[in-house]
């Protein structure tokens, strides 16, 4: 968990350097740049760098995810069902609200919590115009999810992962390209039970990754989690409707930040 | 590990934060070191192709000149024939001579890809490294799954077409080879992924319903003759062509088998009669003969659909007389020529039924048997054999 923060303040920290341009600056500090020291303390020790953060990125819920997301919606769209209870994965015990018929179910309230950090997430990285890739190896939402992020100007990857896509583009592609600032996995596991590969090449490259993680699912070397369901059509269709909505809020703050100039 | 994260995404994010649209001026410098050495190897590129288009356009002037043309006459094809002329070559493969195009025909292409302001590729599939045939995987997919809900909502109603509700009808058509969708799409791919794609479609085609989506399909259809027909050996599948008289559908070609000629007539629509040179196939006492007889029809499982009509003729006898000599009459024989009417039927009959041209090219019926009855030698019984040696 704790890497997690450190992985997203370090995130965070980067968008600050051209936002604070933009915000006033905070009270708080002296000034806007930390010196040496701090930096040093800050590898061990990140909170410190807190205070640099712009103030866009400390307010918990900048894009007011709290009112869209409803428990309710979430309920209808089965994002509580989970697993039967012989394939929890440790790691995930803690988004479990408990058991019912043998089938694990989350805590809707958790879920909630987290899918509004994740949003909040994706649509900071939308305002300054990041790359998100929404990959997904369910062969039952796969079209959903291209559908989904040709509407919003991003890119998918629903196919079988050629390893390197991530690490090795130089040769694959014939030249470096720009990758994603974000991946978005709409579903973590293989048809096979595996972890995605992504996964592990979006952590090598260090680019931060929202992972929707089933009760089954390893959560680890994700940087934004959302626990809920990820098999079923429904739950994938709210899911996306709420990463849209995301990125779409993202790019209208954008595009008034633009014009606001 | 953190230093790295701090620092690409320091570098993607000044690409891409809002201050810097307004400085369009410093954008290229900006748009990182990626992009960069692509703009580089792709100015380099075009400077290369700039020469090569240059020493071509040389290369035809001095052409014209040595071939005594004027310079506007030496099209394409007045070049192949002077490089023809001027390099002969015995080489068979055709891609082993010596060739002289545009260097934008033969040249290595450059993998362009297209970025906005921002460095950001285009095409929402960019990552899958095969956007466009990944893309036409997920439009079959797509469509596969409209073409079973429409079926699934239309069954039993008498509110569409009742054609609509049958597969799609692809006969006489095959599937698009893998370098022609290469050349479609314009993307390289691998045989594996071909491979999926003609099973996405084989599924989408097989489904009831999908004549809705005929005419998508019939775009990655082509005739299934015009395939097979350049790479036969011997003569090609023939035009199939009307009969005045009763306007029934026939196909005829000449063909050989040893010293045999055969003319050959398939008539569709017909009783399964054969008439060569007067006889049927029940006058052909040998069982061997028989079998050759019958076999392009057995391949084609059109056993008493067409009509066989044949004459022979002897190869030898149309042939200059040697001086002092009666031509040799060898034509006909048991089997030599029930195979020349049995190679002028296959072809005849891959003419009228299409759909089994395929078989009948994989069991070898197509393909004309070219030996030939081996001269005997000078001072020699035979053509290999010799006299007996005796000491004394």
């Amino acid at each position: 968990m704790r890497r997690v923060i450190s992985l997203a303040t370090h995130a965070e920290r980067a968008f600050s350097s051209r936002v604070s341009a933009l915000q006033k600056p905070t009270p708080s500090t002296s000034s806007s740049v930390p010196d040496r020291a701090t930096l040093e303390k800050g590898t061990v020790q990140p909170t410190v760098l807190k205070p640099f953060v712009s103030a866009s990125l400390q307010h918990e819920d900048l894009f007011n995810f709290e009112k869209l997301v409803h428990v309710d919606e979430m309920f209808k769209a089965r994002i509580h069902y989970g697993h039967k209870v012989g394939t929890v994965n440790n790691n995930m015990k803690w988004a479990l609200y408990g058991e019912r018929l043998g089938v694990c179910l989350f805590d809707l309230d958790i879920t909630k919590q987290y899918l509004v950090r994740a949003l909040n997430f994706v649509a900071h990285v939308s305002m300054r115009g990041g790359m998100i890739l929404f990959v997904t190896s369910n062969r039952d939402t796969m079209f959903d999810v291209e559908k989904a992020a040709e509407e919003v100007g991003q890119y998918s990857h629903v196919r079988k992962w050629q390893s390197g896509t991530l690490t090795n583009t130089r040769q694959l592609l014939g030249a470096s390209v720009r990758l994603p600032d974000a991946v978005c996995f709409l579903s973590t596991l293989t048809s096979l039970g595996e972890n995605h590969p992504a996964i592990i090449e979006a952590a090598k490259m260090a680019i931060p990754t929202i992972g929707v993680v089933d009760s089954n699912s390893d959560p680890a070397y994700l940087t934004y989690l959302v626990p809920a369901n990820d098999d079923t059509p429904q739950s994938t269709e709210y899911l996306l409707r709420m990463f849209k909505e995301a990125v779409r809020r993202g790019q209208d703050e954008r595009k008034r930040l633009q014009q606001g100039k | 590990m953190l230093r790295i994260a701090f620092s690409r995404t320091c570098r993607s994010m000044s690409i891409a934060s809002p201050s810097s649209v307004s400085e369009s001026d410093t954008s290229v410098r900006k748009i990182g070191k990626a992009l960069e050495t692509y703009l580089k190897n792709s100015q380099q590129h075009v400077a290369m192709m700039e020469k090569h288009r240059t020493e071509f356009e040389t290369g035809r002037r001095h052409l014209a000149k040595m071939m005594s043309l004027d310079i506007h006459e030496l099209d394409q094809e007045a070049i192949d024939r002077a490089i023809q002329y001027l390099f002969p070559s015995g080489l068979t493969d055709p891609n082993a001579r010596p060739v002289m195009r545009p260097p934008d025909e033969i040249l290595p292409k450059f993998q362009r890809f297209t970025f906005d302001e921002e460095g950001k590729p285009e095409g929402t599939r960019f990552f899958t490294l095969n956007p466009k045939i990944y893309g036409l995987m997920s439009e079959i997919g797509v469509k596969t799954q409209s073409v079973m809900k429409f079926y699934d909502e239309h069954v039993g109603s008498r509110s569409v077409n009742r054609n609509d509700l049958e597969p799609a009808n692809l006969s006489g058509s095959q599937w698009i080879t893998a370098d022609k969708i290469k050349k479609k799409l314009s993307e390289k791919f691998s045989n594996e992924l071909y491979g999926q794609v003609i099973i996405a479609f084989e599924h989408l085609a097989s489904l009831p319903g999908s004549a809705i989506e005929q005419k998508f399909l019939s775009e990655f259809r082509e005739p299934m003759t015009a395939s097979t027909g350049s790479k036969l050996f011997g003569p090609a599948i023939p035009e199939v062509q009307i009969c005045a008289e009763s306007n029934k559908r026939y196909a005829e070609v000449t063909t050989h088998c040893k010293d045999t000629r055969a003319t050959v007539r398939v008539t569709d629509a017909g009783k399964g009669k054969y008439n060569i040179d007067g006889l049927q196939l029940h006058d052909f006492r040998h069982l061997q003969a028989r079998e050759i007889l019958l076999a392009p029809m057995i391949i084609s499982q059109t056993l008493g659909r067409f009509d066989v009509a044949a004459t022979t003729s002897c190869i030898s006898n149309s042939l200059p007389e040697a001086p002092n000599r009666e031509p040799l009459r060898r034509s006909g024989g048991m089997s030599a020529l029930p195979r020349a009417v049995r190679h002028g039927a296959a072809l005849c009959i891959a003419a009228l039924h299409p759909e089994s041209t395929e078989s009948l090219r994989l069991s070898g019926l197509l393909t004309l048997d070219p030996r030939k009855n081996e001269r005997s030698k000078v001072n020699q019984p035979g053509a290999r054999a010799k006299w007996i040696w005796k000491r004394r």
